[in-house]
């Protein structure tokens, strides 16, 4: 299950991630982004209540924060757990969001 | 949805249900052929490995090419995703792999020259790979190890309680255009085992969803560290199938294992 929740505060968009990022459930990551106002300058995906997410789900969430990025939009994945996190340094995630 | 090419300038006959079966059927073979049980010798180390996809095939692979110095190239690897499409890469993967090899003297040059091989294809697909890649020297007995976003390997010393990882890393396949990647080489001595393995190993789930994770495959690693690697492999198979219910193997699962212990082997 994935359950995704968006609010925008002026030119912060935030989208709250949680539950299982995975090959059944990361269609709904990109409509998701869509609901963000045109303004939007910075989006903050939200990723304490994600529990998991496998090589689908990170991948999405790659694409989507690079598509973000190439709209010159900040992206910021925050409160990820140790695991999570780990798992996306190890993948090269951050390395590559930073090349932008 | 149809099961044919959409964009097929002549008509194309659909596949019938046999069909389809028999090409799976077929591709099951292939994929038995390429990443199932293998097992190899060289001197000094004994190395076993073995690939189950989730359904009928996968996108883990895994392969052991003895190197003309008479050692060894253990590479392993996994496709994003599952089924038909990523095996299609994982057999690509393999192939290149194979073809790379007489031609890199490192696991940093070969992970370097198949990205930016696969960098195009899998950017236009959306997806990326990991992998791991070691080469073992007899002559000094060491191990080079570079990795594109792949778990760990795990290194168990003869007087180690537990698999410590050895922390390689690098991006994973398809992500950045022209990515370099950083060697690690160890020293195994006599009676240390090195395991290698995908994620679908520590994402196996059991009835209450806890996954048997990095720390459940070290301590079956330790419990079972007696066992020669063509019996270890196997054998963590089983404890994972133990620990998972039907449906908590969600993901192709590869392992491969290896013994160090010194020239009289091979």
């Amino acid at each position: 299950m994935l359950s995704l929740r968006h609010t925008q505060s002026g030119n912060v968009f935030t989208l709250a991630i949680a539950g299982e990022l995975a090959l059944e459930t990361v269609d709904g990551l990109q409509r998701a982004l869509t609901a963000r106002s045109p303004d939007t300058n910075r989006v903050i995906l939200d990723c304490e209540k994600l529990l998991f997410a496998d090589s689908t789900g990170v991948n999405a969430l790659l694409q989507a924060a690079l598509a973000l990025k190439r709209f010159t939009i900040r992206v910021d994945v925050v409160h990820l757990s140790d695991d999570l996190k780990e798992m996306l340094d190890i993948l090269g995630f951050f390395e590559v969001l930073d090349s932008l | 949805m149809r099961g044919i090419p959409e964009r097929s300038p002549w008509p194309v006959r659909e596949p019938d249900r046999e069909q389809w079966v028999r090409e799976m059927q077929f591709a099951v073979r292939v994929q038995e052929a390429l990443v199932g049980d293998t097992t190899i010798s060289v001197s000094g180390a004994l190395v076993s490995g073995r690939s189950v996809p989730q359904f009928a095939v996968g996108g883990d692979c895994f392969d052991l090419i003895p190197l003309p110095n008479g050692g060894l190239r253990i590479t392993i690897a996994d496709v994003m995703g599952k089924g038909f499409g990523v095996a299609m890469l994982m057999t690509m993967f393999r192939t290149a792999v194979r073809m790379a090899t007489p031609e890199t003297d490192s696991p940093g040059a070969l992970l370097r020259r198949l990205n930016r091989q696969f960098y195009g294809d899998l950017q236009r697909l959306g997806s990326f790979l990991t992998a791991a890649c070691i080469d073992y020297s007899p002559s000094s007995r060491q191990l080079t190890m570079a990795s594109a976003g792949h778990p760990y390997p795990l290194l168990l010393r003869t007087m180690g309680d537990t698999p410590e990882p050895i922390k390689v890393r690098g991006v994973s396949v398809g992500m950045m255009p022209d990515s370099q990647y950083m060697e690690v080489s160890v020293s195994p001595a006599d009676g240390d085992k090195l395991v290698l393995f995908t994620d679908g190993v520590v994402e196996a789930r059991n009835a209450e969803g806890s996954e048997f994770s990095a720390k459940g495959l070290a301590s079956a690693i330790a419990r079972l560290r007696g066992l020669p690697a063509e019996v270890l492999v196997p054998a963590l198979l089983d404890t994972v199938a133990a620990f998972a219910t039907e449906s908590g193997v969600r993901d192709d699962v590869t392992l491969v294992a290896a013994d160090f212990a010194g020239p009289r082997q091979g």
